[in-house]
């Protein structure tokens, strides 16, 4: 591989890679385990460079598609439905209420089984249906039906959790 | 605290700056992905070749032992038994290999499980399949290697019945003993993974991430 490609690929990995840390502080449930699978998803999206053709699709789009893959297996591989990871939770600087709804979301997020969690974070990422349904591989219907019962769900445990 | 669906969005919207700030402490004392990415790389696809490349060494070699002795019964059945095993062992890790190869990490997220559990059912039938005859294999194992690294023909009939019947408790053993530590916490991976093949665990569980894709796949 080319230094230029190796160079266009590192300049997209650090643009989106508030991607990458969300999804992994998604899906891990500590520190080094957070850096793992931040390590495994860029070994993986390293890996599938080469595939990527910018005609066919956004770079966050195919990069959702295979940070959620490899952290759906990691979550699989290890069973890990522990609690999520305490460095991303628990060390705010600014103690701020944003804070303690992002830590309430976070745990809310765990509940969720792993495909229905990675349809939940799209959903939160403010990605539209049809970016939704061409990551996850499901019809645009079936998003809506699914965020629907997920988002109710989702309500009710943020209830839940502040009462 | 109560959050609607809105304020949802936006707290995680401006979780955008929490993971900046470990991302920045990530980086600092690490390099770059691409050195491990690329020994990762490597690694993996070293260790896919080694194995198929090992077992085809190996059938090649217990080829020409059952063939130069060939007028020898006993030689000439543990020789091909070892050989039958040994084309298996390249047949199943050629599938996997291949299995390996056609997954697509870009692909979607449901296509991509979908593979993934499938290959996990592949393995763990495949693990089975391999790991369970060594119970008997290591007889004609001795036979065929004491035969070709001392010279002398050591069977005895006696020995190698009572070896395979031995053999056979062994088997059905293990898999008792599998079931029986299914459910209990086992520290080493190696163990771990062992158990679960020989319990049907993994292969359970792989089948339950088959059923899980379908489950989401499903409208409604």
């Amino acid at each position: 591989m080319s230094t230029d490609r190796h160079a266009r690929f590192e300049g997209l990995l650090a643009e989106h890679a508030g991607i990458v840390g969300k999804i992994a502080g998604s899906y891990a449930r500590g520190l080094e385990d957070r850096r793992d699978l931040q390590q495994e998803i860029a070994t993986q999206l390293w890996r599938a460079f080469d595939r990527y053709d910018e005609r066919l699709g956004k770079f966050s789009t195919w990069m959702y598609r295979i940070a959620l893959n490899v952290a759906i297996s990691h979550l699989r591989r290890a069973r890990m439905f522990e609690p999520l990871a305490d460095d991303l939770v628990a060390p705010a600087v600014d103690r701020a209420d944003l804070d303690d709804r992002a830590d309430a979301l976070y745990a809310c997020i765990q509940a969720f089984a792993p495909l229905e969690r990675a349809l939940i974070l799209l959903y939160l990422e403010d990605r539209s249906y049809g970016e939704i349904a061409e990551v996850l591989g499901i019809s645009e219907a079936n998003v809506a039906t699914k965020l629907t019962r997920l988002r109710s769900r989702l309500r009710e445990q943020l209830t839940g959790a502040s009462s | 605290m109560t959050m609607d669906l809105e304020e949802m969005k936006q707290a995680w919207t401006q979780l955008q700056a929490r993971v900046e700030r470990l991302e920045r402490i990530d980086r600092s004392g690490r390099g770059g992905p691409a050195g491990r990415v690329q020994d990762a790389l490597r690694g993996t696809r070293r260790q896919d070749w080694i194995a198929i490349g090992g077992w085809g060494v190996f059938a090649l070699w217990v080829g020409s032992f059952w063939f130069d002795h060939r007028e020898v019964t006993h030689l000439l059945i543990a020789g091909l038994a070892l050989h039958v095993y040994a084309i298996t062992a390249i047949i199943l890790g050629s599938i996997q290999l291949r299995a390996l190869a056609a997954i697509d990490h870009g692909a979607p997220i449901v296509a991509l499980q979908r593979q993934l559990a499938g290959l996990a059912r592949l393995r763990a039938r495949c693990s089975v399949a391999l790991g369970l005859p060594w119970w008997l294999l290591w007889v004609p194992c001795m036979i065929v290697g004491i035969t070709w690294l001392t010279g002398v023909d050591f069977y005895d009939p006696a020995w190698a019945w009572s070896s395979l019947g031995v053999g056979v408790i062994g088997l059905v053993a293990s898999l008792v003993v599998a079931r029986r530590f299914a459910a209990r916490p086992v520290r080493s991976p190696t163990l771990r993974r062992m158990i679960d093949h020989l319990s049907g665990r993994s292969l359970a569980r792989a089948m339950h991430e088959l059923d899980e894709v379908d489950e989401f796949t499903r409208n409604g």
